[in-house]
């Protein structure tokens, strides 16, 4: 094992699940109509609780949801960053967040509420928008059977800026509709219950098991494709499976919340900094690192300013950027 | 193995790089490529390991195309150390040599003590016994060199593919390393094919040269007959002599 980093992996895999459990805690035990000894009172069963409806059909599958989302969101930016060797790769780079988003504003503008499996039509609909947006990079950027990661990046960007553009046009075209379409691409977990939850459980999992399986081959990856080939990875099919995985499971935790940037950008970068480069602990410690910071983040989103709640994704930024360009000042990345 | 390259052609834009070249290097053996720059001589390399899909010809592994080969069991049979390349990530250097032994690991498994033990032996081999905990990003450029060797070596194949390995490298590490790579071929049969820019360490470590230009090999055989002055003037348009010290020729520049 790494030396330089032997005793950060030590300390950070004892305390990063102390620090989930701790945080876990505080997000059911705050927030406005029930107050932490109440809460506290109804999880003990002890006399005076309430019918727990808040604790359990909201609050709970809200920080489940947040453990979830975080630790996807991060998991994929790892192997974003990994396969790209690119500090700027994130879970949303190959479109996904932009087809989300244009997803979600149609069935937004087109009214649609409720769908199946007590889903709602926005969900279905951003989860199709960011596949798709994905399959489209995908074909485009496909030629002669091959593929060049410069070209998967650009027809990323091409895709992301059409989709984006086709959003901010239907909001044009909806006036009334514009706050909610805002919020949704903000991101954010307030109307998140256990169905939310169960369809999300899937696509999270596909995430963080697919990062689990190519950890090793990620590692040779980002020793450059050709060195990766050389070493025996099949880089075709191993880069085409991460690609689709990582897609699968951003667009089912986009669909769910909407579109939180930052998570995937920079706990990444922060627990390489931690822990090392090497992706079979870089992966689990990413997880727990972004699935912490997501619960924090959301529960300062509903406590800040309650009765108001704050997108979350403008949290995540706003504290997220400032720590970034902290780190970057402090060591070169 | 038997190594064989068969008529092989790849074109960049439809003008061949490398043009219909056949080659036998043979097993136990050091074969080093020489020619001058963009004589095709890393083209044909990464035609052989199948970075780059040739558009005539193949490379055989006793008599077994090779690009119908998995990756997997190629790199068990074939390793390269490509010209100097950058590392971004930060793996120590024990790390990026164990990278090495990726084809013989089961997905989930970690390296074994036998792992640790051959990567240990060949960063003795190329002298970063001293540097096993040094991260990869901190190297210089000639340490940088000497892991990419390293990290081919630890792979253990029957086939050594060099692309310029001593680039970086003083005068005392160029004769460190290639007596390493001669030491290979010679001790554990390993077919080794080399790209060199130095004429006189080719003459020294290699037990057979062959000369490209224009994407063709236009000489090969011993390090006696093929270093030429009449021939290799012509090659890289420069006259040269030839002087035969202890049993070696050494060409210098007029």
């Amino acid at each position: 094992m790494n030396p330089h980093f032997s005793r950060r992996l030590a300390i950070g895999s004892a305390l990063l699940p102390l620090l989930l459990a701790a945080a876990a805690c505080w997000a059911l035990l705050s927030g406005s109509g029930a107050s932490a000894a109440e809460s506290l009172r109804t999880i003990l069963g002890l006399p005076g609780a309430d019918d727990g409806l808040l604790l359990f059909r909201i609050r709970m599958p809200r920080v489940a949801m947040g453990i979830m989302v975080g630790a996807t969101l991060a998991v994929c930016g790892v192997m974003m960053q990994g396969m790209f060797r690119n500090p700027l790769a994130d879970p949303h780079i190959l479109g996904v967040s932009s087809g989300a988003g244009l997803g979600a504003t149609i069935a937004i503008a087109l009214g649609l509420g409720r769908a199946t499996l007590g889903l709602g039509a926005v969900t279905l609909f951003a989860f199709a928008g960011g596949a798709g947006s994905v399959a489209l990079v995908y074909l485009l950027s496909r030629r002669a059977g091959r593929l060049s990661t410069t070209s998967l990046l650009l027809a990323g960007i091409a895709v992301g800026s059409l989709f984006s553009a086709g959003t901010t046009l239907i909001m044009r075209l909806n006036h009334d509709k514009m706050d909610h379409i805002i919020f949704w691409t903000m991101g954010s977990l307030s109307t998140v219950g256990w169905k939310q939850v169960f369809w999300c459980l899937p696509f999270c999992l596909i995430g963080s098991l697919a990062a689990l399986i190519f950890a090793r081959d990620l590692n040779l990856l980002s020793q450059g494709e050709e060195t990766a080939l050389h070493l025996g990875v099949n880089v075709g099919r191993t880069r085409m499976l991460i690609m689709l995985l990582t897609a699968i499971a951003t667009a089912g935790a986009v669909s769910a919340t909407g579109v939180i940037g930052f998570v995937g950008l920079i706990i990444p970068h922060v627990s390489r900094m931690l822990f090392g480069p090497d992706h079979r602990r870089l992966v689990p410690l990413s997880a727990l690192m972004g699935a912490v910071f997501m619960l924090i983040m959301d529960t300062l989103a509903r406590t800040l300013a309650a009765p108001l709640e704050i997108p979350v994704g403008i949290l995540t930024a706003m504290c997220g950027g400032p720590f970034f360009l902290w780190l970057l000042r402090r060591s070169a990345l | 193995m038997k190594t064989t390259v068969e008529n092989l052609t790849y074109s960049y834009n439809g003008h061949p790089v490398v043009n219909g070249v056949s080659l036998s290097p043979r097993e136990g053996e050091v074969t080093a490529v020489l020619g001058p720059n963009g004589a095709g001589k890393t083209t044909l390399l990464r035609c052989i390991t199948g970075a780059l899909r040739p558009v005539r010809g193949a490379a055989r592994l006793d008599g077994q195309p090779m690009d119908a080969m998995p990756p997997r069991e190629k790199a068990r049979r074939v390793a390269l150390v490509p010209q100097a390349s950058n590392l971004e990530f930060r793996f120590t250097v024990l790390e990026t040599v164990l990278m090495g032994r990726y084809p013989w690991l089961g997905r989930f498994a970690a390296e074994s003590a036998r792992d640790h033990e051959i990567a240990r032996q060949v960063i003795d081999e190329v002298g970063l016994a001293a540097f096993c905990d040094r991260s990869v990003t901190a190297l210089s450029g000639g340490e940088l060199q000497r892991v990419l060797v390293a990290r081919a070596l630890c792979q253990d194949t029957p086939v050594l593919l060099l692309d310029e390995p001593v680039s970086h490298l003083d005068i005392r590490h160029q004769v460190d390393i290639l007596g390493a790579v001669r030491r290979r071929a010679e001790e554990r049969g390993v077919t080794v094919l080399c790209v060199l820019h130095d004429l006189n360490l080719a003459a020294r470590f290699a037990h057979r040269l062959a000369v490209m230009k224009d994407g063709r090999v236009v000489a090969e055989g011993a390090p006696g007959q093929v270093l030429d002055p009449a021939l290799i003037g012509e090659v890289y348009g420069l006259p040269v002599t030839r002087i035969d010290a202890g049993g070696r020729p050494i060409l210098i520049p007029e």
